[in-house]
């Protein structure tokens, strides 16, 4: 066997709160991405074209749909003997169960699972952005350097940088500072929340941190502060490819809608960078004769009747008749009835839209309940959640997910909630 | 449930389909998009609850090796039981080592029936298109007290001279079996499907085989019709061999309908095939697709109409597809118009108008000259 010369961690426990309804019964690296992926295919396919085959996964929120959709790894070839991909849930001790408590505390509590590959580096990755990244190029780089940490670093304009961990590099990329959203950045290199680690510093890091009582026992608030104060070598990679954090519904749907770009830097047709999923059995995908499809992306199992315009139709969805879809997201499994109408929604997996019902039309209002989750004038709509004939349902709304509505409602405003049964209007 | 298991003929090598099968086996033409034929044959299989299936080969197999591979998205990559593929192989005392037939290309194998623990076996073609649960005619078999049950199709609608036809008397029994007659007496067509008990098999092969029996049904079932208790179960929902160019094309065609197609992609259990990591297809504000079939990987920019489409298919603006079929991986330029082909694996269309007819459609292969 050769020596193992990278581990890769994928934290993938998040609960991902703003994206909602989205994440609701399931973590975020799971939710659904572009019409047959889910966005942990992005992290994992560019592991496996990166050559790094031996992979950990931590999941804690809701990790029911990632267990299923990753299995074995079959689809990225990781069914395999002596590498491969684990999921790594937590778990209990002799004495106690634990949570993970921190990124850094998830890695901890799973060092048996590094030690049995023995490895030169630790990639530590968030399994929940969407990006095509070549790690071997990061770790050439993290080698040439002689670098203790290496972080990917995407260069963003300042004035956005405040939202994001700053690095402060020397012309070299050698990191002397780092800045958890500072109000008056100093850099405009933001960290993408990747890191090379070398192993042995990385795992005495680690156990240090796990007996200091006051740390939260977080990657980017505890280990790399440790490492830089104890003036460790650590570099900035600078990375410039397409990259997107799709924390909110707004960067969600302009990342899917990225993908209707035919310049997309994402270039998902590229045979040599190809993102794998799990994908079920199904059929090529049905245009009626009174089909009109126009700048959109429709994968396969779906049969469309109706007009489908700068959207993304998902595995095995049915858009009838008169249906009209438009700047939208349709996940898998939807039925979409007769002469309704979707603008600028999300629609999640299994839902019935009724016939002529309206979804994102009307005035745009302000969301009751969660503006800062639900905005942009996109209305969102839970998985099988089913809305009966008729209803207009407005802008920014948000219905929950397993919600029947019908018997007697003719009209969701704009910015209203059906959350936890409740409506919540003004 | 019943503990079955499977048998597929393949390795007939059909003048009819030549152009399809220059490099392929009839099995592995590909099919509806983004199928080979026999991925219904094997899905039949696993819906049927079958894990335990031989394919005896003998024609151009690479290309069906390579599609099935251990098996994997039949999940039949298994410990116990799984898929197995005879090949034909060299013995010393054969004075030829191909397979003679049918019958001898199981007699061949005879060990592989021997050591399965299975008790019943379904023989199966590899060249049709249609969804079945097999489970569903074992009963009818024991009621029957069958030796072997027939699954056949009352049909109007396929060619009844390529394929082997039954009289039945009014409990179903069959009293005569005529193979690719001129004249047929009946619209009762075989579909090739006899399921009867493994060890039933046993003693078929043991009985007839010293007397050169070759093919399963000429020489041991039509021979012997006196002798062996055969029964027709009635097959009613769609049924399409696949024999020649034109069956073939109408039947990608019939997927055109959902009437059909439903049925065939979902009835009965998924249709399971080789998966490979496309993106969804992509349609361009300058395509417009009507009445087809278009699959993941593909991009769309011009005209698609009436037809079927397979993977990573790249149709570009301005060009028209019109009542054709396109296989994986090719290119159609922006000045060329089709209408009634077929464009093989790969092939760059770059411009010109190449048109056929329903009766003759035309393939258009590497080794096709045609402008």
């Amino acid at each position: 066997m050769l020596k193992v010369q990278t581990v890769a961690m994928i934290l993938a426990g998040g609960k991902g709160s703003r994206l909602g309804v989205l994440s609701k019964n399931n973590a975020k690296p799971g939710v659904p991405f572009g019409g047959g992926y889910r966005i942990i295919d992005f992290t994992i396919s560019n592991c496996v074209n990166s050559d790094i085959e031996h992979i950990g996964v931590l999941t804690q929120y809701k990790p029911r749909i990632l267990n299923s959709h990753i299995g074995v790894g079959k689809a990225w070839d990781l069914d395999r003997y002596y590498a491969g991909i684990s999921i790594l849930p937590p778990y209990m001790t002799e004495n106690e169960g634990k949570w993970y408590i921190g990124t850094a505390d998830a890695v901890t509590q799973n060092l048996d699972f590094i030690d049995k590959y023995a490895p030169e580096y630790v990639l530590v990755l968030s399994g929940d952005h969407i990006y095509k990244m070549d790690y071997s190029k990061m770790i050439e780089f993290h080698k040439r350097k002689g670098s203790q940490l290496t972080i990917a670093v995407q260069q963003v304009p300042i004035e956005e940088a405040s939202r994001f961990g700053v690095m402060n590099a020397d012309e070299q990329y050698k990191i002397y500072e780092f800045e958890e959203k500072p109000k008056e950045p100093k850099s405009d290199l933001i960290s993408m929340g990747i890191y090379v680690f070398n192993y042995r510093l990385l795992k005495k890091y680690l156990l240090e941190d796990a007996e200091n009582e006051a740390s939260a026992h977080d990657f980017g608030k505890n280990i790399i502060p440790k490492m830089l104060a104890d003036n460790q070598d650590i570099y900035a990679y600078p990375f410039k490819g397409y990259w997107k954090d799709v924390g909110t519904i707004s960067s969600y749907l302009e990342a899917n809608m990225d993908l209707l770009n035919p310049d997309n830097p994402l270039k998902m047709h590229d045979e040599m960078w190809k993102i794998y999923s799990t994908a079920i059995p199904t059929h090529a995908t049905y245009y009626g004769k009174s089909s009109h499809v126009s700048n959109s992306l429709i994968a396969d199992g779906a049969m469309v009747y109706g007009t489908v315009k700068n959207s993304i139709i998902s595995t095995a969805a049915l858009i009838e008749e008169g249906a009209v879809i438009e700047n939208s997201i349709i996940m898998d499994n939807c039925h979409i009835q007769k002469n309704a109408s979707i603008q600028k929604s999300i629609v999640c997996s299994g839902v019935k839209i009724g016939e002529n019902a309206k979804i994102g039309v009307g005035d745009n209002k302000k969301n009751i309940l969660q503006p800062h989750i639900y905005n942009n004038e996109i209305t969102v709509i839970g998985v099988d959640t089913s809305i009966g004939n008729d209803i207009r349902i407005g802008k920014n709304v948000m219905i929950d997910t397993k919600i029947a509505l019908n018997n007697g409602i003719k009209e969701i405003d704009s910015g209203e909630c059906i959350f936890k049964g409740v409506r919540y209007n003004v | 449930m019943y503990k079955m298991m499977g048998f597929i003929l393949t390795g007939g090598d059909n003048p009819n389909l030549k152009g399809l099968i220059q490099k392929r086996s009839v099995s592995s033409i590909p099919i509806g998009g983004r199928y080979r034929i026999i991925d219904f044959m094997l899905s039949n299989m696993v819906n049927s609850n079958i894990f335990n299936v031989g394919i005896t080969t003998q024609y151009q197999f690479r290309s069906l090796m390579d599609h099935i591979g251990s098996g994997k998205e039949w999940d039949m990559d298994r410990r116990r039981d799984g898929l197995f593929i005879f090949p034909p192989f060299l013995t010393d005392e054969a004075s030829s080592n191909w397979y003679r037939g049918s019958a001898d290309a199981i007699y061949r194998n005879i060990e592989y029936l021997k050591r399965s623990k299975d008790e019943y076996v379904v023989i199966a073609p590899d060249d049709s298109i249609f969804k079945m649960n097999f489970q569903e005619v074992v009963p009818y078999h024991i009621e029957k007290n069958a030796d072997i049950t027939i699954v056949y199709k009352k049909t109007q609608e396929v060619a009844l001279n390529t394929l082997g036809i039954l009289e039945l008397d009014e409990n179903e029994k069959v009293i005569e079996f005529e193979q690719y007659p001129e004249h047929p007496k009946t619209n009762l067509a075989s579909m090739g499907i006899y399921i009867m008990k493994r060890t039933y098999l046993l003693h078929l092969l043991d009985q007839y085989m010293y007397a050169g029996a070759c093919d399963f049904v000429s020489d041991i079932l039509i021979k012997n019709i006196a002798d062996i208790s055969m029964y027709g179960y009635a097959f009613t929902d769609y049924w399409r061999p696949i024999n020649s160019i034109e069956s073939y094309y109408r039947c990608n065609m019939d997927m055109l309908n959902p009437e059909y197609s439903l049925r065939l992609f979902r009835g009965k259990g998924p249709v399971y095939t080789k998966r490979k990591s496309f993106s969804p297809a992509y349609i361009s504000p300058t395509a417009s697709v009507k009445n087809s079939l278009i699959t993941q990987g593909s991009k769309i920019e011009g005209n698609v109409e009436d037809s079927i489409i397979f993977r990573n298919v790249h149709i570009k603006e301005g060009a028209s597809v019109k009542d054709a079929i396109v296989f994986q991986d090719a290119v159609i330029e922006k000045e060329a118009y089709l209408k009634n082909v077929i464009i093989e694996k790969g092939m760059l269309i770059k411009k010109g108008h190449i048109e056929g007819a329903e009766e003759n459609i035309p393939i258009i292969g590497e080794n096709t000259q045609w402008w």
